[in-house]
């Protein structure tokens, strides 16, 4: 699935080998990478990172219990898809080498911490009070709504770059055009969302920054058409940049100063507090960026990011009944839900609905699976309705799923189809013939009428010149 | 949206700083406190590492009683931890756990030379007092999530609720917790009623008790601890490179444990003590109305006052 497949590790992915060579240098990204793998691959990593040189395939296939050797197969396979880990052979034995520069990174992880460029920098004068945390999720979430509601509507306005820093804005419809989640019309030139937009709105918070900022990184990466005074691009640039978001998220809270940054840093610093993952606040004479909830999703592994969206936006009760009551004011959504719902009263705190035929008719007609609606109804649960076991009533997710499969009820396959024999034997022995070799898709005795695979067709006339020969018509 | 199960866990980490556990670390090869203290700060950091939401604390247990050393900014209440402490939690809490550690060690070596207590005898740790210390840490701490998350509310005191352990309400999971105990003294076997209750109550609350005894020779008490609460029991062979056993089987949470092939202790020695001269037996008299143990034939049972009946020696 789309969203499964949306995070850090696939990001990584799809990087070239100077690019992945530049990213295992740094820092920040190595641990954020280790946090995004699945846990038995991190454990695999934690063996392995304090051996020297290369360690036999063989041991490492002996971690695992035998009945858990393909789970660990595949976390193996993850590691050297990523490049982490390289197959070679050492005196007829397979050998798995660790790669020697995210070896090194993550050993300086472990044994000294990774907070010395950290010590050494500023912190912002005592008497300036930072930030509380509900100030700071509030600016995270007046930001990253505004990219949703852009994108909703293609009306209002994106988010507007905090005034304190008086960079280059980031420009954020382009940015969500170039992703796919929105199209333009060449006429209009109006932007509306498109069916990967659709799809975004419903996956969970991580996937949409990472689909988001993957999409600002290649920007980066392909030259100043994305990102103004961006970083050269080319591997090392690229690596700096995501090392730098990625470093957002991982120091625990603690406020960069705007004006130490160098000037690529800064207008990266910039368009993330544009996006919501920084908040600015001035204190003496700088102005200090104070990160937020949502750059700690991203840098999150995915997990960290699930649970923290769900301990503080759960606003949705699903009843048997296919009634959903939803606890919000945010416009965003609202019109997330409505994708999905079908909306019966507007209350000034409360959105009551239906999720009816035509509503998730509609939604699956873009695209969307019964699996994402119901994954949706589900991330986003009221407290109360979390505490329930299931979250959503298992009627309603069967039916999103009947619903979703009454799509495919008809299936379209290449056919022949013989009618108007001379004799019923002959037609009689057709049906026979086809039936034997599996290839028969419909007869009907009394119009006659006969249909075969289409790849069956030449078989069949064979077989029916033979008996027409045979029965002498 | 990552497609595997969560595990973060809580870690208790109960290191044994008594007086009889200094003097046989001194005298393991390749392996001084200094050492120990690094590498077991290795592994501190890459348990940190491993997942974002893992949390620590780190107890010293000694002769005397048990202290915390250092814990995870997480796991003070908000009250304590202000923005003051947020800016001075470095991450991964490198030199602050080192420093805990080292003040709270000479602390202890202090204390015992204060006392007059000749650092080679053997005084023992108190590990059932440390480890009450560490449940009862992991107690309050999954308590505390418990109520903060919203919806939780005040815990659920229901009938039901002391099976569960823990305190979580139905909806979430709690933390999965674990206690890993770095232990060198010998068993004391006069905390054996004390120790073999904690380790109950360990299980009952599913918390996993792992050890790792640097020692000479084995920890019945802690091969118990780990047997029953399905924890591991480890006795590094070459001490000197305790981090990689550390990092190897240490750092599993509950669920990659099922996954992976994990030393195990051999044979496990459930000898007991006696309640009454607290001495380990292989054979005993059990009061057949309390379970309490003796090591000779009573009139009657010390603990419950049971009268045995049948014929005296």
């Amino acid at each position: 699935m789309a969203a499964a497949s949306a995070g850090l590790v696939a990001f990584i992915n799809q990087l070239e080998g100077h690019q992945l060579e530049a990213l295992f240098t740094q820092p920040y990204a190595t641990v954020a990478l280790l946090r995004s793998l699945q846990p038995l691959a991190r454990q695999v990593l934690a063996r392995l990172v304090c051996t020297g040189g290369a360690i036999s395939a063989a041991l490492v296939s002996s971690f695992a219990r035998p009945e858990a050797s393909s789970k660990l197969a595949a976390a193996l396979g993850e590691l050297t898809s990523l490049r982490l880990l390289s197959k070679a052979a050492q005196g007829g034995q397979q050998m798995y080498v660790l790669h020697p520069s995210f070896q090194a990174q993550l050993r300086q992880a472990m044994c000294c911490g990774m907070m010395d460029d950290l010590q050494a920098a500023a912190l912002p004068p005592p008497d300036a009070a930072p930030p509380s945390a509900a100030e700071l999720a509030a600016f995270a979430r007046q930001q990253w709504e505004a990219v949703l509601l852009f994108l909703v509507d293609g009306a209002s306005s994106p988010p507007s770059p905090p005034h304190v820093l008086r960079a280059a804005p980031l420009d954020v419809p382009s940015l969500l055009a170039a992703a796919g989640l929105m199209l333009k019309n060449e006429y209009t030139q109006r932007q509306s969302i498109s069916e990967a937009g659709f799809q975004f709105l419903l996956t969970g918070l991580y996937s949409q920054l990472w689909a988001v900022v993957r999409q600002y990184l290649a920007g980066l990466g392909a030259g100043p058409t994305g990102g103004q005074g961006g970083p050269p691009g080319g591997g090392s640039g690229l690596a700096v940049a995501i090392n730098f978001l990625l470093r957002l998220g991982l120091q625990a809270g603690r406020p960069i100063c705007y004006s130490q940054l160098g000037p690529a840093e800064r207008a990266i610093a910039a368009h993330m507090a544009q996006l919501g993952l920084l908040m600015p606040a001035a204190a003496g004479a700088d102005v200090w960026l104070h990160p937020t909830r949502l750059a700690a999703v991203l840098a999150g592994g995915g997990r960290a990011g699930e649970s923290a969206a769900a301990s503080e936006d759960g606003y949705v009760i699903v009843e048997s009944n296919f009634r959903v009551y939803a606890y919000t004011t945010s416009a965003v959504q609202v019109a997330v839900l409505r994708i999905f719902v079908r909306c019966d009263a507007l209350l000034p705190n409360l959105v009551v609905g239906t999720v009816t035929r035509d509503s998730a008719s509609a939604a699956l007609a873009l695209g969307i699976t019964a699996t994402q609606m119901a994954d949706f109804l589900r991330q986003h649960a009221h407290p109360r309705a979390a505490a329930k076991h299931p979250v959503v009533p298992a009627v309603v997710t069967d039916q999103l799923r009947l619903w979703q499969a009454e799509r495919a009820r008809l299936r379209a396959q290449p056919a022949a189809i013989y009618s108007r024999f001379e004799s019923p034997q002959l037609f009689s022995g057709a049906v026979e013939f086809a039936r034997q070799a599996g290839a028969l898709l419909y007869c009907s005795q009394e119009r006659q009428q006969l249909a075969v695979d289409a790849s069956f067709h030449d078989a069949m006339r064979g077989h029916l010149r033979e008996r027409k020969m045979a029965l002498g018509l | 949206m990552a497609d595997f199960e969560d595990d973060s866990s809580l870690l208790a980490l109960l290191l044994d700083v008594s007086p009889a556990a200094l003097s046989c670390l001194a005298s393991t090869p390749g392996l001084g406190l200094q050492s120990l203290l690094e590498q077991l700060l290795t592994f501190v950091n890459t348990f940190l590492l491993l997942n974002d939401a893992n949390r620590l604390a780190v107890f010293t247990a000694g002769a005397a009683g048990c202290q915390l050393a250092y814990c995870s900014s997480s796991c003070l209440p908000p009250a304590v931890a202000g923005p003051a402490a947020v800016a001075d939690a470095a991450w991964p809490p490198s030199a602050s756990v080192l420093s805990g550690l080292q003040q709270a060690v000479t602390a202890v070596a202090q204390a015992a030379t204060a006392a007059g207590v000749p650092p080679a005898a053997g005084a023992a740790c108190q590990l059932s007092s440390a480890l009450s210390r560490a449940l009862c840490f992991i107690n309050s701490q999954q308590r505390r999530t418990a109520t903060a998350l919203p919806g939780g509310g005040p815990l659920p005191e229901g009938p039901d609720a002391g099976g569960g352990g823990g305190g979580a309400g139905p909806g979430q999971r709690a933390q999965a917790a674990r206690v890993l105990v770095l232990a060198a003294a010998p068993d004391a076997p006069s905390q054996y009623i004390a120790v073999m209750n904690a380790i109950f109550s360990s299980q009952r609350s599913n918390v996993i008790i792992d050890a790792c005894h640097l020692g000479q020779g084995h920890s019945a008490f802690l091969q118990q601890a780990a047997h029953l609460t399905g924890g591991v029991y480890l006795r590094p062979t070459k001490p000197q490179a305790l981090v990689q056993y550390l990092n190897s089987v240490f750092t599993l949470d509950a669920g990659t444990r099922a996954l992976l092939r994990l030393p195990g202790a051999a044979q496990v020695d459930f000898r007991p003590s006696c309640f009454c001269h607290k001495r380990q037996i292989d054979l005993g008299f059990v009061c057949s109305a309390c379970l309490s143990i003796f090591c000779e034939q009573l009139p009657a049972c010390t603990t419950c006052g049971t009268e045995f009946e049948g014929k005296q020696k």
